[in-house]
């Protein structure tokens, strides 16, 4: 909240005469009034994560790791945990190998139908989730892989494969043709343009792209709920099937938790290029 | 090079889609429009349907309301520290689970939840508000969700807008407010039509938000899709379901792709922000 009041307290707008200071002042307390409601919540679930209370109550009576024990000593969330790295591991790493090759062709080939190629490798981004997540299901079901890892990361891999996609295309429009020209005129061959010229300027980009899909998988629930079942669950769908019925503390530290890893990457992510220059705004 | 990445979309994708909306006719082998005779003839799924809509029209009304300012502050801040902090801001809910974004409404909105808690302690109320498990749940949820698209929408948009208009409106003798009304108002009306295309798409194909802030009794399309695939087992009609819910969003993002233009495609700034 503090990095929020020092926003609030040092941010001028460049243009002060547009709107008028009256406009600048209501903008200033809307503004902050939603930014605020938009990180409050997940703080309350941080707070409620260390309380000492058998039942979810806020305030909490008193604070405590007791929770967070207790989440650890539970199979079922610890394996549901532990799926959920594999499938995001295993996710971003085929999105990566499989998307950066691509998005190389797509930025910087011009062929017949480029334009159509470059929408379908976002569409799974147009379509929604829970028609993936249905369609899957039924595909799944009719090649008898239903509720397999395999079928699990196939599925992220496909969801998560845009970000990969975009994330890399946007650093390599940044790369200049003729420099990978200049490279080539030079004497270099293909391969050593790639990597000596085009790795180490989009590497960065790579990396995001990489790390974006990582906690696009992480977090996802609309698919992952219709391809897994007990003993495959990821954390998301075991706090949802649990949230259905209560809310209950050991909940609360999975969402808790769930929250830092995604964080983490987002803090790298943020490290590595930017989050706004990652965000492409 | 394509290749590769191209075959997996196809076999896990394009496959999966096609085969939902065969599915929707086929019941047995034998093509049928049975499931869609029901879905378009019984009262009960024009009344879940005619919900689903209004709901993600007033969300997506609020959502446009809330994220505008927010678009229109980011973009007037000078600093770029600052600007990182209010995007870090804007993008946490992105990166977080959907059913964890509806947990800690659960945690806000309940009977002994964070406001009813407050709100009794400040003697406003004396007997706790009935928040949760309503429609008011599923559309807090739901604008919440979507804030940060429409943030993200709008914000290019008003990068781009030429602010010596509004110097120049002033110049001119316009008040604040003229200006803004006249000028400023209508130069972000690209950027908030897009946001509230892609907002009401978005919420009308949630159901992780409605299904728990909606405690389970308030149904929407979403929702009854879900349903019919892991409840009730009737994927032909689930499939039609969705198939209907994959066209009505088709035409709403059709239109989105047409308002932002080429940023569909694969480059800066191309299509959905998360």
């Amino acid at each position: 909240m503090s990095a929020q009041a020092n926003v609030i307290r040092h941010a001028l707008p460049t243009n002060p005469s547009g709107i008028g200071l009256l406009g600048q002042r209501i903008l200033r307390i809307v503004a902050a009034a939603v930014l605020a409601v938009l990180v409050v919540p997940m703080l309350v679930v941080v707070v409620v994560s260390f309380s000492s209370a058998d039942f979810v109550i806020f305030p909490p009576p008193g604070f405590g790791l007791k929770w967070y024990g207790a989440f650890f000593h539970t199979p079922e969330f610890v394996s549901a945990f532990l799926t959920s790295v594999e499938v995001a591991l295993a996710a971003s790493i085929a999105a990566t190998v499989l998307g950066v090759p691509a998005s190389y062709v797509l930025v910087r080939r011009r062929f017949v139908g480029r334009g159509l190629l470059g929408a379908i490798f976002l569409s799974p981004l147009m379509v929604p989730q829970i028609v993936v997540g249905v369609g899957l299901l039924q595909f799944y079901a009719w090649l008898g892989i239903s509720n397999t890892p395999v079928g699990l990361i196939a599925a992220h891999t496909v969801v998560v494969l845009p970000y990969v996609v975009r994330t890399v295309g946007a650093s390599l429009l940044s790369l200049s043709p003729q420099i990978e020209e200049a490279a080539a005129d030079l004497g270099a061959d293909t391969i050593g343009t790639l990597t000596l010229v085009v790795v180490p300027v989009i590497k960065g980009g790579v990396l995001s792209g990489a790390l974006f899909a990582m906690i696009m998988s992480w977090i996802n629930v609309e698919v992952s709920i219709f391809l897994s079942a007990t003993g495959t669950y990821t954390l998301p769908v075991l706090v949802y099937n649990y949230t259905e019925y209560s809310l209950t503390p050991l909940v609360i530290v999975a969402a808790a938790l769930s929250m830092v890893v995604s964080a983490l990457l987002v803090l790298i992510i943020d490290r590595c290029i930017g989050l706004s220059s990652a965000m492409r705004l | 090079l394509v290749l590769p990445a191209s075959a997996v979309l196809l076999v896990f994708f394009v496959v999966p889609v096609a085969l939902l909306v065969i599915d929707g006719v086929f019941i047995h082998g034998v093509f049928t429009l049975a499931a869609y005779r029901t879905v378009l003839t019984d009262p009960y799924y024009a009344e879940v349907l005619w919900r689903s809509i209004w709901l993600s029209v007033i969300s997506t009304a609020i959502c446009i309301v809330l994220g505008y300012p927010v678009a229109f502050y980011v973009t007037r801040l000078s600093g770029q520290r600052h600007k990182r902090y209010v995007y870090m801001a804007v993008l946490a809910p992105l990166f977080t689970s959907a059913v964890i974004r509806a947990i800690a409404w659960m945690m806000i909105l309940g009977n002994r939840g964070v406001l009813n808690t407050a709100l009794t302690m400040l003697g406003v109320i004396e007997t706790p508000m009935r928040l949760l498990y309503s429609n008011v749940a599923i559309i807090t949820g739901l604008v919440y969700t979507m804030i940060p698209f429409a943030v993200l929408t709008i914000a290019p948009v008003l990068e781009i807008l030429d602010t010596r208009l509004e110097e120049a409106a002033r110049d001119l003798g316009a008040s604040p407010l003229q200006t803004y009304v006249r000028v400023t108002l209508p130069l972000s009306v690209p950027g908030i039509s897009a946001a509230a295309i892609l907002v009401f798409a978005l919420c009308l194909s949630s159901y992780v938000i409605p299904s728990l802030l909606g405690g389970g009794r308030i149904k929407v399309l979403a929702s009854l899709i879900f349903e019919q695939f892991l409840r009730a087992f009737n994927w032909p009609l689930g499939s039609a379901l969705a198939c209907m819910l994959l066209v009505v969003t088709g035409v709403v993002i059709l239109g989105y792709g047409r308002l932002v233009g080429g940023r569909l495609t694969v480059g800066p700034g191309g299509g959905r922000a998360a």
